[in-house]
């Protein structure tokens, strides 16, 4: 048992992890310009183990395409360095002046490496996007994807059923809990490319037997995904949709088809409703509007000077609260857990764009920050002083 | 080394700077422009006025003087121009471009390396790197074409698409430079040219009225005036300075409204009388061509005064003027080779007495670069870092005060050796990114903010500073105890405390400064930490800090182990500060460079090398017995 809890707490240890996590760090790098910085990032940084692959675009890669270096992951150096702390501190603590900066500094690392877990584990991205004129009382994910069915049966407000694009997979069939149907997925594919096919084409594996997909004779086929940051991947799904053992259709579902054409619906039991897959959304118990996008340059030149979107948040379950805001870089709106910030705009300046972001942990690097930036101050002002003292007398 | 050279020597060079500083002071002479017309006129050009008047230019009030030294630097990578022994200054190539573009057509200032750019035009990689505009006249169409061609990514191009994207971009600044302060129907008689404008305008007017009321009217008084506006609107095309002012500035951040000169000759049409400022240009612009200093000079201060009505209170143009005249940098950089060789004699001959003299001379170029940094701080009135130019000019900066502080307790030359080194290296950077344009540009909307600016950026900036200087003091250490045998037990005990203090120096600023980075993305991004490329360098940094300490403290690594771990460090930072910036992904690409890939590589080799020479056995070190404390000879 000490022996173990000597090698927890040794400096070699925390000498190794350090180093280890340099390694990792340095590829998670040098990775994201292939993979993009959210690929990246929960390959290196939020993972157990990765290897990395010397990449196909550099050069030589004939040559020296299997060279692969197998490293821990960070949620694994993460809690290694947490134990190593942990156990160094509490078998080794002394409240000294000497120790002191070193211990309120080692005491913030800690809390800095738990703020990160709770990061990884708590924080919900994603956006909105509000035209001029126009409100919003959702957000939406930029990376996950739901299938949703939407029950318009009742005229004052719709009902939202939401399956996850990962419990999509290929010939399973899951219900759609509180509605009577099941979904049958024969394809799912997280990008691919939809086309329209001449009347007389052959016909695919699965018929498509209803909505756009059957109107438009429409094609799917996979693509692979494109991990870059702007990219744009069209994920599709085609599905049958049945109530009990009688099949309603099959469809085509793309998140393409949101943005282009209507909804599709279908009708059963004299109730109306409609499917699509689609960017997760998250629904806000209160509505943004955009008043107005504004997008200063500075004269003569392309230079962005300041984006700002002027708002109006609406909130009745707030006592009817109605404020205008206004949102501009380097200045966040804070509200209701959610911080909005001005993240970019579309349509020829009209479309305001927010990243929002729900990170219930946000606060804890400022106190783990400020407590090692103390724990280094005066551990440093106690060395230096030291040190002036000491060529003084000499 | 003989007692008198010791002193004298550094003394020497004292004095030197400081006459250089006092001449640096005073007014320059114009030789090239002045020659032409000494003959005619005793009167000189006066230079001085036209290179400080201001004009917009990228988002920024600024002088004549910086166009000229921006434009020339990118186009042919100097600042100035030799032909057949003859010096021509930036300001003086550009008053020729500006007045006299005839002449200015013939100066060989294209530079272009590639022989596959060559071999396009059909010419072959002689000892000729320089073209001008009219050896390129007949290309255009080729150059136009290749450039369509080229990747839109601009991390993706390969050399020869950066050389078309250079060449294209240069021709394109010469033009807009010939376009920007008068029409060029008949630049030798404008006067006469805008008075007939003025005439057309009144006649064409009528006539289109008489036109559109379906009477008779006078067909060329039409084609008359539309020749002229058909060329000032191409004109107001060309031309992306603003040279005429409409509209008086509020501060350096709203600089007022300005046009180009095209718009503002189409101004005329709307208004019942040009602007002063188009006239005097125009003035400028024939006097200049005839030589006839006199009434140059009358209308340049004429001019001066006009424009300096719609100048914001707290524009510095005249200062930034002075500014570019009097090169702190290049002074300095000049001095810190300079100190190098000194200190490098005085490490060598073991010389208290030149110790003593070089630290006067560090302090005095360290002044030096100080006021480059405040005044560069002061025009732009920002904080000392707002791009990765800036940066270089500080981590420079913080070294050698780092250095003198080291000088000041050890005076063992090894802090002004090192000071010099790191500081001779980033000024020396600085200027080679100073090729790709104004280096005190506008920031951009999520940069411009002074309270981030002021706090993370030097912040971050000053832990690379520290993690280089303890890094170059590595590698004195390496080289004075393998290479020679100064490197006795004092020494190398010195060296040692001065890496160790210089390393908990920067992991206290490196680390702060990357965890105010994380405030500031978590204020603006919504996100205290993104794994982006240049945060994870920042990150590298402070671990490798940490790495380096927690070793020694563990007694992992002893003296020797700590000098070349330092000298990794230099590897460590130089990926952060410059690798990231060539990866082109993330939120802070915007520091992003073209192609110092090659010069990072060798840096990134020599660096190993000397590792490897650090780690060689410490028997065959040359300074092994004086470390030893045994007495060699």
């Amino acid at each position: 048992m000490k022996k173990i809890l000597k090698l927890f707490s040794s400096l070699r240890l925390t000498v190794t992890l350090l180093s280890l996590s340099m390694v990792v760090i340095f590829f998670g790098t040098l990775d994201q310009v292939e993979y993009g910085i959210h690929h990246t990032q929960k390959r290196y940084f939020e993972s157990y183990f990765v290897i990395w692959q010397y990449p196909e675009q550099w050069i030589y890669s004939n040559i020296l395409g299997f060279v692969a270096i197998p490293m821990p992951g960070g949620h694994l150096l993460g809690y290694l360095l947490l134990i190593n702390l942990l156990t160094a501190h509490l078998s080794r603590f002394k409240l000294t002046a000497k120790k002191l900066g070193i211990n309120v500094l080692h005491a913030g690392l800690i809390l800095l490496v738990i703020s990160e877990f709770m990061t990884d584990y708590l924080a919900i991205e994603s956006q909105m996007s509000v035209n001029e004129g126009g409100s919003s009382n959702y957000t939406f994910s930029i990376t996950e994807k739901e299938m949703v069915l939407i029950d318009h049966s009742d005229p004052d407000s719709d009902t939202v059923y939401s399956v996850p694009s990962d419990q999509l997979k290929k010939d399973k069939s899951l219900n759609i809990n509180g509605t009577p149907f099941q979904i049958n997925t024969h394809e799912y594919y997280e990008n691919s490319k939809l086309s329209i096919a001449p009347p007389n084409a052959p016909s695919m594996r699965i018929p498509i037997t209803a909505g756009w997909g059957e109107n438009m004779n429409l094609r799917v086929a996979e693509k692979d995904y494109d991990y870059s940051d702007n990219a744009s991947n069209i994920s599709s799904a085609i599905v049958t949709i049945a109530s009990g053992t009688q099949p309603l259709g099959t469809w085509v579902l793309s998140n393409i088809i949101n943005n282009q054409l209507p909804t599709q619906k279908f009708e059963h039991e004299g109730k109306e409703y409609s499917i699509a897959l689609r960017f997760t959304r998250y629904y806000l118990p209160y509505k943004i509007e955009l008043i107005d996008f504004t997008h200063d340059k500075y004269p003569g030149t392309e230079i962005p000077r300041n984006f700002s979107s002027k708002i109006r948040v609406q909130n009745e379950s707030q006592n009817d609260e109605d404020r205008e805001v206004l949102i501009y870089m380097n200045n966040p709106l804070r509200y209701e857990g959610l911080t909005f910030y001005q993240q970019s705009f579309d349509n020829d300046e009209t479309t305001s764009i927010f990243q929002v972001v729900k990170n219930p942990s946000w606060w804890m690097p400022y106190l783990s920050v400020s407590m090692v930036g103390l724990g280094l101050l005066i551990q440093f002002l106690y060395h230096f002083t030291k040190f002036i003292k000491k060529s003084a007398k000499s | 080394m003989k007692k008198f050279l010791q002193i004298s020597l550094p003394a020497f060079f004292l004095v030197l700077l400081i006459f250089y500083i006092f001449k640096g002071l005073g007014p320059k002479n114009y030789k090239h422009l002045n020659e032409r017309q000494a003959s005619e006129n005793k009167e000189s050009f006066d230079v001085a006025t036209f290179a400080s008047l201001p004009v917009l230019d990228g988002g920024r009030l600024k002088p004549w003087d910086s166009i000229a030294r921006n434009s020339l630097l990118i186009i042919r990578g100097k600042e100035s121009i030799r032909i057949e022994k003859n010096t021509i200054t930036a300001t003086e190539w550009l008053m020729d471009v500006l007045m006299n573009p005839e002449k200015a057509d013939n100066y060989p200032i294209f530079r272009i390396d590639h022989t596959d750019v060559l071999g396009l035009f059909g010419w072959k990689q002689t000892d000729q790197k320089y073209f001008s505009i009219k050896e390129l006249q007949e290309h255009f169409p080729k150059i136009d074409e290749q450039f369509k061609k080229v990747n839109p990514k601009s991390q993706l191009r390969n050399t020869y698409e950066k050389a078309i994207v250079k060449l294209f971009q240069s021709i394109n600044i010469y033009h807009s430079l010939v376009h920007s302060i008068h029409s060029m129907i008949s630049p030798g008689a404008l006067t006469k040219e805008y008075e007939a404008f003025e005439k057309g305008i009144v006649e064409g007017v009528v006539a289109i009225d008489l036109q559109q009321k379906g009477e008779k009217f006078d067909k060329d008084a039409i084609n008359r005036f539309m020749l002229f506006a058909d060329h000032y609107l191409e004109l107001s095309k060309f031309a992306t300075i603003l040279t005429v002012p409409i509209q008086a500035g509020k501060s350096i951040q709203e600089p007022g409204e300005w046009l180009n000169m095209g718009q503002a000759l189409m101004e005329r049409i709307k208004k019942d009388r040009f602007h002063p400022a188009v006239l005097l240009y125009g003035k400028l612009t024939e006097s200049f061509r005839i030589g006839d200093a006199a009434t140059f000079n009358a209308s340049v201060k004429d001019l001066k005064y006009e424009l300096e009505q719609y100048l914001p209170a707290r524009a510095k143009i005249d200062l930034e003027y002075q500014f570019n005249k009097f090169a702190a940098f290049y002074l300095s950089k000049i001095y810190y080779i300079v100190i190098f060789v000194l200190s490098f004699l005085a490490i060598l001959f073991r010389s208290k007495e030149m110790g003593k003299w070089i630290y006067y001379l560090l302090l005095m170029t360290a002044l030096i670069h100080s006021v480059g940094l405040i005044v560069r701080m002061y025009i732009q009135a920002r904080p000392p870092v707002t791009n990765l130019y800036s940066s270089a000019i500080f981590i420079g900066w913080i070294a050698v005060l780092l250095g003198v502080l080291l000088e000041k307790y050890f005076r063992n030359c090894v802090g002004a050796i090192t000071a010099a080194s790191v500081g001779f290296v980033t000024l020396l950077v600085a200027k080679h990114l100073e090729m790709s344009g104004d280096q005190m540009e506008m920031m951009r909307a999520v940069l411009d903010d002074n309270f981030w600016l002021a706090t993370h950026v030097p912040t971050v900036t000053i832990g690379y500073a520290a993690t280089y200087l303890a890094g170059f003091i590595g590698i004195v250490y390496i080289f004075m105890g393998t290479l020679s045998d100064r490197l006795n037990k004092q020494m190398s005990k010195n060296l040692y405390a001065m890496v160790y203090g210089i390393t908990c120096f920067a992991v206290l600023f490196s680390f702060i400064g990357t965890m105010l980075g994380g405030i500031w993305a978590d204020d603006s991004w919504g996100r205290f930490w993104g794994w982006d490329p240049k945060e994870n360098g920042a990150l590298l940094i402070v671990i490798w800090n940490a790495v380096m300490l927690h070793a020694r403290w563990g007694g992992f690594a002893k003296e020797r182990g700590i000098m070349v771990m330092a000298v990794f460090g230099n590897i460590v930072t130089t990926w952060s500060y410059f690798g990231t910036n060539m990866l082109g992904v993330g939120l802070h690409s915007y520091g992003f460079m073209d192609s110092a890939f090659f010069w990072l590589m060798v840096f990134n080799a020599v660096m190993i090398g000397i590792m490897i020479l650090g780690s060689f056995p410490f028997e065959k070190w040359k300074s092994y017995s004086s470390i030893r404390g045994i007495k060699s000879h």
